[in-house]
């Protein structure tokens, strides 16, 4: 018996940014019990637009339309398993921390954190792996 | 082979196809993809290439920029169902 697969998407519309631009691939898929999120960067969730600015302010944007992006599918932060985090510079490492700490305070999941280029300006990609449901 | 993020990303995705295949997956059955390329100035070259793979409802997937061994432009990961 093959597993489900079945494709994640936000309740807010603004929030699906890979159907808004175009883009080739999809917000989420389930498969089986997981849930396995795109990379996420920082949209404004009242207008679409990316919301740029320091690396406090897009891991709370970013981590805070994850929560919505979970929930839509019926999982939350408290499931999930993996995060890897993007960091445009590794220096930054503890200002992303500050803000992640107060959405994971207790048994945080597994985490790996890179320090690669991103695209226009911004600070901070981020995508998880979640139990389903 | 070495080339251009084009000719590698063909190479890549057409290996990718062979191994699903072999395992009784395929590209549609993708669940997440990590695309590696050399460049974040290349972010459209690669998709423009990967589009022509993957079909409708693709998977979830992150583009990394980084250095990747050997002087290699492309890498992908992927996690499919079987």
């Amino acid at each position: 018996m093959p597993l489900a697969r079945e494709i994640i998407a936000p309740k807010n519309e603004l929030l699906n940014v890979s159907r808004n631009l175009k883009l080739p691939h999809s917000p989420g898929i389930r498969a089986g019990d997981f849930i396995f999120l795109s990379g996420m960067v920082s949209v404004d969730p009242t207008t679409g637009e990316r919301s740029l600015g320091t690396v406090a302010h897009e891991t709370r944007q970013i981590l805070s339309n994850m929560r919505h992006m979970l929930e839509s599918a019926g999982s939350s932060l408290e499931r999930v398993v993996k995060i890897n985090v993007l960091l445009y510079d590794m220096l930054e490492f503890e200002n992303m921390n500050a803000v992640y700490r107060q959405f994971f305070p207790t048994d945080p999941p597994a985490r790996t954190t890179c320090g690669v280029q991103l695209s226009f300006g911004l600070k901070v990609e981020i995508e998880c792996i979640a139990l389903a449901g | 082979m070495h080339g251009t993020v084009t000719s590698e990303a063909h190479r890549v995705l057409q290996n990718l196809t062979l191994v699903l295949k072999s395992a009784g997956s395929s590209l549609s059955r993708l669940v997440q993809v990590h695309a590696m390329i050399y460049d974040r100035i290349e972010y459209d070259v690669l998709n423009r290439v990967y589009r022509q793979y993957v079909p409708d409802g693709p998977p979830a997937r992150t583009v990394w920029s980084v250095q990747i061994i050997d002087g290699f432009k492309v890498q992908l990961d992927a996690i499919a169902v079987a």
